[in-house]
């Protein structure tokens, strides 16, 4: 039912994945995974990454660990989000939760029930959610992530624990992913980052290694 | 009935491989012949079969048998040709025929481990205070279980007046001041805010920043903690930690809560650095304790100590 369920109405998802939920919706999803490789990956879902990342450059030049996403529902984009973890000095402020803080915003505006608009949205982010926001995706019940690369450091969709189908009834229902759609792009964005090299900086306020200095 | 101090001490929320029982594994041992010999062919054996994974293992132990016979831990993993080869060297002919027994597979974490381990091979043990203090329930003093008492207390007055089902509260232990308070808001249409979220962004406020604007009509302590600082700032502003540049989040703060914190809680304290967590009721799908064990995983970048406490008493 889950996979019917999907079908209706995330229609970011290319038609042929459909074709496989059908045929036989109990193929594991790792099966389905493996499928959809970025090679084959239809050029709306790319799209739909490709925005994700335009809020990843976005935070690392505002200095913040560069990760981005987009929630699509009904084929538009009704929330996006970004690292902003140094601008709210609040480490939880990460870019699932802003998205899913404009979710919220968004469907009172709309006067729709925000559950029912969770329930029909795919996530798209750069980088695996982190063991928090796994468990707040699951909350609001989202049922689909498409994610860039793992998230080694934090994790919570495999890396370091598997938020996204733990038994955790009380939490909300389990949610399916798609890993290491554009990874080579996100994990490039993090080193940018972690070298503190920000190439986007003018030249002035580029910070220099200590090495460098020294010389 | 009277009252031991032990019976107000919060119990220790430990990693796993502190609680659990003692796992086994098979090793070949033999029996020792010649006394005489002991040392020069457990020296031998070290040399030959070093015993990787299992330092903690003494290599020798004297049976209880009537005659005090003496065994040497031969070699684990390997076959009976790759040993036997090995044994034939003249200076191993005071071995008799090795057979298999199950030793301690890791190390003793806790004094009790060791007791158990010691039941089937002797091992070395290095005791860890910190670690026997929490177990033994001496690790706080009268005064530190006092102040952790009180703010156990202030938090579940404010659950009673807010009339929520979860409160958090959040502590500067370092000046014993309450920063913030918060209590649970699932129930106004946002899945997110969760007491301890809600704790964590009055803190990120106290700072400058925070992401939540949030009128606050079930927080009546809050005001008056906030108060309470400004008093506390402008009489010792050195004392006031966090109005201090250096203030990185929320290091080396307590946070207090009335239910086990969830999965997503539970990480959201190890994103702001928390130094330690009080609860009173487990949570059968918690991250501190009950499903997962958030605070110790040893992948993560910050590990805290998480203490189960007593349900205060009403006055």
């Amino acid at each position: 039912m889950r996979y019917l369920i999907i079908h209706a109405v995330n229609r970011p998802i290319p038609m042929r994945y459909f074709a496989i939920f059908e045929l036989d919706s109990t193929v594991h999803w790792q099966n389905i995974t493996k499928y959809c490789n970025s090679e084959r990956m239809d050029d709306i879902q790319q799209n739909w990454m490709v925005r994700s990342f335009n809020f990843a450059e976005e935070a690392l030049q505002a200095g913040e660990v560069p990760v981005g996403c987009i929630i699509v529902y009904e084929d538009k984009i009704i929330a996006v989000g970004k690292n902003e973890v140094n601008e709210t000095k609040n480490a939880t402020r990460h870019a699932e939760i802003v998205a899913i803080d404009q979710v919220l915003k968004w469907s009172k505006e709309q006067d729709i029930n925000s559950a029912l608009v969770f329930s029909k949205s795919v996530l798209y982010v750069t980088v695996e959610p982190c063991i928090m926001c796994a468990g707040a995706l699951r909350q609001v019940g989202i049922p689909l992530i498409i994610f860039g690369c793992h998230n080694e450091r934090f994790g919570g969709c495999g890396s370091i624990l598997s938020i996204h189908d733990a038994s955790l009834e009380s939490l909300g229902p389990s949610f399916q992913c798609i890993g290491g759609i554009m990874k080579e792009r996100a994990v490039d964005l993090l080193k940018r980052f972690y070298q503190g090299e920000n190439p986007n900086a003018p030249e002035d306020k580029r910070k220099v290694k200590k090495d460098e200095q020294k010389v | 009935m009277l009252k031991t101090m032990s019976d107000d001490h919060p119990l220790a929320i430990l990693h796993q491989d502190y609680v659990k029982c003692v796992e086994l594994t098979d090793v070949f041992v033999s029996v020792i012949q010649c006394k005489k010999q002991t040392a020069s062919v457990a020296k031998a054996l070290c040399e030959d079969f070093p015993l990787e994974n299992l330092q903690h293992l003494k290599r020798v132990r004297s049976c209880n048998s009537k005659d005090g016979s003496l065994q040497v831990v031969v070699c684990q993993g390997k076959t009976q040709e790759q040993f036997d080869a090995v044994l034939s060297d003249v200076k191993y002919s005071c071995l008799g025929k090795p057979f298999l027994t199950k030793v301690p597979k890791l190390k003793p974490l806790t004094r009790k481990q060791f007791e158990e381990c010691k039941l089937y091979w002797p091992v070395t043990f290095h005791e860890n205070k910190r670690i026997t203090k929490l177990i033994n329930l001496s690790y706080f003093s009268e005064d530190e279980i006092h102040k952790i008492q009180s703010h156990m207390k202030e938090l579940f007055n404010h659950k009673e007046k807010s009339k929520t089902e979860n409160a958090a509260l959040i502590v500067d232990p370092k000046v014993n001041t309450v920063l913030a308070t918060s209590c649970d808001r699932r129930h106004l249409e946002h899945p997110l805010q969760h007491a301890v979220m809600l704790c964590i962004d009055k803190v990120a406020r106290l700072q400058g920043g925070g992401m939540w604007d949030i009128k606050e009509e079930c927080c009546i302590l809050e005001n008056k903690s906030i108060k309470q600082l400004e008093e506390a700032n402008n009489e010792k502003p050195e004392m006031c930690s966090m109005q201090s540049a250096e203030q990185y989040l929320c290091t080396g703060y307590d946070l207090y809560a009335t239910t086990e914190p969830c999965v997503m809680c539970a990480m959201a304290l190890v994103h702001s650095r928390i130094g330690r967590v009080f609860y009173v009721f487990p949570h059968e799908d918690g991250g501190l304790g009950s499903k997962f064990q958030i605070h110790t995983e040893r992948d993560l970048n910050h590990n805290f100590e998480v203490f189960k406490c007593a349900l205060p008493e009403k006055k």
